[in-house]
């Protein structure tokens, strides 16, 4: 640097006079003996002296190339070459074509030197440390790879000043490229060769590559070294392709010219690994989406030739490979759909044995289903389409979890009976729903013909798994169904006929779920039934509905009566053991039929009422019968809701709150004939049964052991006689209701004096205050709505 | 020199127009630096000789006289001088000298036969001597040394070696091929052999088979000076340049540039028995050292001249 320096003051002292000072200094310092420091002296002056003006330009740099050639270390080699292109990169002649051509020759010449003294490092040194080797020559092989990277400017540059009478382009097709590859060919090095073909490749700009294309690819790619991986080198040329994507790459038959290519490469070296083929394959099909998006064809190709010719029927552990190979147009494709129709493409998977590797590509297939959205399926064709892929998901499903080979790294989660499952698998079982709510068909009753189909086919191919499929598949069909029919007239006499085939499909449908998972999933097919009954009682088919209703009743009684479940504090009105929960979702259920006869309907509130009082716990006995109170007094609010046939069938449980709207809402109550109900102008009430149920609901809070308990349901029953007043029952008259508030407020009195430990106070406090806020809400009705006058508070 | 200052006369030589003179450095025997002016053959010797006496005295000679001389000194068997030219004027007859005196002297047109040279066992030297005989004592006597180049020297020699295998023309071009079996082969190519003193040595280096690991190539000059008859002949080699053109090791196919420039060097053109005294040859010596130190190499003559 000190040379330097030196020189450079040299050099304005030059401009004073003394022509040839930089002259003498250039041959002054080649009488140093030393070589190394010989040469970084004349490479410091020469381009000094380049330039200055009237400089032989030309010759300076042809001598100090040609000098260069002393220093065959490969380290010091590379670094003195390296320094000559950097001090003499802006002083290369371009003003002319000839002195382009010698720039040219200057840069691809120090480029083959250099990439000889990079080659030549590997086979330095002693043999043990040929790892070390191979990381120093990485380390370095940016200064070898900076020489392309000036060509590519030189080119740039010559292209931008027009001088010359060939294009660039041409200059580096006729006298760039082949000299630079066949250097690259001839190094038989694999670093060097992968490196420099990539950099070729980043730094050329893409109209170059197209106009060696061919050349590239068949006469290059093919001759690197055996074991050097083209996929990558493939790979880079066209993500490079596809991000330049100008308008004359789409006019080039991109797509043939590789596919030439590798059949050329297969032809000529037949061991290439099936990693190489499936990256290779990967890239074409990204090629041919970008450039050709509507050719199927070129796909076709792609998996005809993978299921033909690549897959081996023993070689199970390269099968991920071609699963990749799947997965990247399915990514990518914008029509998953008809990547699923080309007929290779399913050749290809069904060559895939292992059902991990099939579920892993069902799941990105179904993901990507998933994401087309607005897209159905209308027949049966196109369900046999997406479902010959996604069958795998339904039949081979792994949901078992290994826990020898998992170790408990997944996450399981425990199902009903008692099996572990994964979180991935029920993730996989919902995205399969929801790719049940996109079957349709050209109308209602065809989309429920669809499912049902769909059902046959693929879903109950495993029976253990139609747990997790059927309720949609069921509440899918009875929403078509609802909608079908409802658009068609009433005179219409198929409609019995098809409404009845219909729903004893259901019927069927629940039944067969029903069958297989009795033991630990009863309620879901009790829930469906309960709900097929509502929706054929919104149909006005009351035989179909009471059929239903008599199987969810069945369900129950085999299944679900004996209690399962605690609701763990007996105090709380909200809780309750699974058979109160399911007993409180049939009424709410029956509440709201309007379509039965008075006789049928009875038989039904009667078993239900019956289900409740006979439940385990005193406190769910009690609570039930006096819920089930209702379904012998009809509400107009109900009936209402009833007639908008769009009720979704799923609002099944928390019948609380809807009480404790009905309790807030009961001013409204004046209303109450003015229903328009066409079959049934009269609401079904029935007085003296709600008093029965309030009766018994009273004995059964009597007959509790706990006190406190047996006070708090005399409050909730208080409640509800209050209700039943508002509802304009005549038997819950006042009377009754002051009889009650006495009851209550005497056996309140009785433990106010004893309990006076924390929790038992707490306990009364609370009941206390649930009383008081119920006399106050009395109270305030007296005196604004001029109600319960005559309760004595 | 302690004689010198005992010595009651103190004598100067000068020569014409020194001033303008070109000179020349030469390394004396102590290895410091003496500047000596050049002279041609052929050239008249001219000057002036001034002697003064100290303190003002009087000192009494015999005569004084003025010599050129020329004689080759050699140091193989004990020192040797012998004349080969001697020239001699009177410049002043028996007498007093009591002020400071001068005394012109010119000695015309003298052929000089052969250039000045120092070398270990040889010298070839020429100078002015003054002596002024006396009576009593020793004679005082003070010398001038000039320096001798010739213009250009045809030279002797036609400009080939015998030691240069397998050459082609005999003309200019060296080419040699040469090699150790199985081990190394390198051809090399000089443009000539004949070269001037600012000449350059340009030339390259052909590696055909290379499985020694070298670790890098010199270029060496040598002068050999031979002083004596063949049998009692002594030989001294002394490398006046190395020059590394080589670092690292080369493959096979590669050609390594050769370029000396000759110029910077203090080289002596070749002299072949010069008045069957000595002789001064010059090498080129390609030298080849591997990564055990081992050395290789191949020497072969060059002719140089002024």
């Amino acid at each position: 640097m000190l040379y330097l320096l030196v020189s450079h003051n040299n050099k304005s002292k030059r401009l004073e006079g003394s022509s040839s000072f930089l002259a003498d200094l250039y041959e002054l310092v080649q009488y140093s003996g030393n070589i190394v420091p010989r040469l970084y002296m004349m490479i410091a002056i020469g381009t000094t002296y380049m330039g200055t003006t009237d400089a032989p330009t030309k010759e300076l740099m042809k001598d100090m190339i040609e000098m260069c050639r002393g220093v065959q270390h490969p380290i010091r080699g590379l670094f003195l070459r390296y320094y000559l292109s950097q001090r003499i990169k802006n002083l290369l002649p371009m003003s002319s074509e000839k002195d382009f051509n010698e720039t040219v020759s200057f840069l691809v010449l120090n480029f083959i030197e250099m990439n000889k003294l990079w080659v030549r490092l590997q086979h330095q040194g002693h043999s043990s440390e040929r790892e070390l080797r191979h990381r120093e020559r990485k380390e370095l092989r940016i200064l070898v790879g900076l020489n392309l990277v000036r060509l590519s400017q030189v080119l740039d540059e010559y292209t931008d000043s027009h001088t010359g009478s060939v294009s660039g382009v041409e200059l580096y097709r006729d006298n760039i490229f082949p000299v630079i590859t066949d250097q690259i060919i001839q190094c038989r090095d694999l670093l060097a060769q992968s490196y420099l073909v990539d950099v070729l490749i980043q730094i050329f700009p893409d109209e170059m590559h197209l106009a060696t294309l061919h050349p590239l690819l068949n006469e290059v790619f093919v001759r690197l070294h055996p074991h050097l991986r083209k996929s990558e080198l493939v790979t880079s040329l066209i993500d490079r392709l596809i991000n330049g994507s100008s308008e004359e790459m789409k006019l080039a038959n991109l797509f043939e010219t590789f596919w030439d290519f590798y059949l050329q490469l297969v032809k000529l070296d037949s061991d290439i690994p099936s990693e190489e083929h499936s990256q290779l394959l990967q890239v074409f099909i990204k090629l041919s989406l970008t450039f050709d998006p509507e050719n199927y064809d070129n796909l076709n190709q792609i998996f005809q030739h993978a299921s033909q010719k690549l897959i081996r029927k023993d070689a199970a552990d390269e099968e991920s490979l071609w699963v990749d190979l799947m997965t990247v147009p399915v990514r990518f494709f914008p029509l998953v759909i008809e990547l699923l129709l080309l007929p290779f493409f399913h050749k290809l998977f069904e060559n895939i044995t292992s059902p991990q590797l099939k579920r892993q590509l069902g799941v990105e297939i179904l993901d990507k289903l998933l994401a087309s959205k607005g897209t159905t399926y209308q027949s049966s064709d196109e369900i046999d389409a997406i479902f010959k892929y996604l069958q795998v998901l339904v039949v081979e499903t792994g949901s078992e979890v290994n826990t020898a080979k998992d170790l408990g790294v997944t996450l399981s989660i425990k199902v009903g009976d008692d099996s572990m499952v994964s979180q991935a698998f029920l993730d996989v079982q919902e995205k399969l729903c929801k790719i049940i709510h996109f079957v349709d068909g050209s109308d209602h009753l065809k989309a429920v013909s669809n499912l049902l189909y769909l059902r046959k086919k693929y879903l109950n191919k495993n029976l253990k798994n139609i747990v997790y499929t059927y309720p949609t598949l069921v509440q899918r069909i009875l929403m078509k169904l609802r909608l079908g029919l409802a658009k068609k007239n009433d005179d219409d006499e198929n409609k019995e006929l098809v409404l009845t085939s219909n729903f004893k499909n259901v019927a069927m449908v629940i039944d067969e779920l029903y069958q297989h998972h009795a033991e630990y999933n009863a309620e879901i097919a009790l829930k469906l039934n309960v709900n097929a009954a509502s929706v054929a009682d919104q149909m006005n088919q009351e035989k179909i509905a009471y059929e239903f209703f008599t199987q969810a009743f069945t369900v129950y009684e085999e299944s679900l009566s004996t209690g399962r479940g605690t609701g763990l504090n007996a105090h709380d009105s909200m809780g309750g053991s699974v058979s109160y929960q399911l007993v409180v979702m049939i009424a709410n259920k029956l509440a709201s039929l309007r379509h039965f006869s008075r006789e049928n309907y009875e038989s039904l509130i009667t078993k239900n009422t019956m289900y409740g009082s006979r439940l385990l716990k005193k406190q769910d006995q009690c609570r039930l019968v006096y819920l089930c109170g209702h379904l012998w007094w009809w509400c107009e609010l109900l009936t209402l809701v009833s007639e908008t046939m769009n009720e979704d069938n799923e609002r099944i449980e928390h019948d609380e709150s809807k009480e404790e709207a009905e309790n807030e809402e009961k001013g409204e109550d004046d209303t109450k004939e003015n229903d328009t109900k066409s079959e049934k102008p009269k609401l079904y009430r029935d007085p003296k049964r709600v008093l029965e149920c309030l009766q018994k609901a009273l004995r059964i809070a009597d007959s509790c052991m706990d006190p406190y308990l047996s006070v708090r349901l005399f409050v909730e029953v208080l409640n509800r006689c209050l209700e039943f007043h508002i509802y304009g029952n005549e038997l819950v008259d006042l009377r009754y209701i002051n009889g009650l508030i006495e009851l209550i407020r005497t056996n309140l009195d009785n433990l106010a004096d004893d309990g006076v430990d924390g929790n038992e106070r707490q306990l009364y406090y609370s009941i206390r205050a649930y009383y008081d806020r119920t006399l106050h809400y009395i109270e305030e009705q007296q005196y604004l709505e001029a109600q319960f006058v005559g309760v004595v508070i | 020199m302690s004689l010198f200052f005992r010595a009651p006369l103190e004598i100067d030589i000068r020569f014409d127009s020194e001033e303008s003179r070109k000179y020349v450095d030469v390394k004396t025997t102590q290895g410091r630096l003496e500047k000596l002016p050049i002279y041609k053959d052929g050239e008249t010797v001219k000057g002036n000789v001034t002697i003064r006496t100290k303190d003002g005295r009087k000192v009494d000679h015999f005569g004084v006289k003025v010599q050129l001389l020329g004689v080759i000194e050699t140091n193989s068997d004990g020192l040797q001088v012998s004349e080969f030219l001697s020239l001699a004027t009177e410049l002043a007859a028996p007498s007093q000298i009591s002020r400071p005196e001068t005394y012109p002297f010119e000695f015309k047109n003298v052929e000089k036969q052969y250039e000045s040279y120092r070398g270990k066992n040889a010298r070839l030297r020429y100078y002015v001597k003054v002596v002024v005989s006396r009576k009593s004592a020793s004679e005082i006597t003070r010398e001038k040394e000039m320096w001798v180049y010739h213009d250009t020297s045809e030279a002797e020699g036609n400009g080939t070696s015998s030691l240069v295998a397998n050459k082609d023309k005999p003309k200019s071009t060296v080419k040699m091929d040469v090699g150790i079996e199985d081990c190394l082969h390198i051809e090399f190519e000089y443009l000539k052999s004949r070269f001037s003193l600012k000449d350059v040595i340009v030339g390259r280096i052909y590696f055909l088979l290379v499985r020694l690991k070298i670790k890098h190539m010199e270029l060496l000059l040598i002068r050999r000076e031979t002083v004596g008859a063949p049998p009692n002949a002594i030989t001294d080699s002394e490398t006046l340049v190395r020059f590394e053109i080589m670092d690292g090791a080369p493959v096979k196919g590669e050609t390594i540039p050769i370029r000396l420039f000759l110029g910077g060097f203090d080289l002596t053109p070749t002299y072949r028995d010069v008045n069957k005294k000595f002789s001064t040859r010059t090498y080129l010596s390609l030298v080849l050292i591997d990564e055990d130190a081992r050395r290789y190499f191949k020497q072969s003559e060059i002719i140089l001249y002024r």
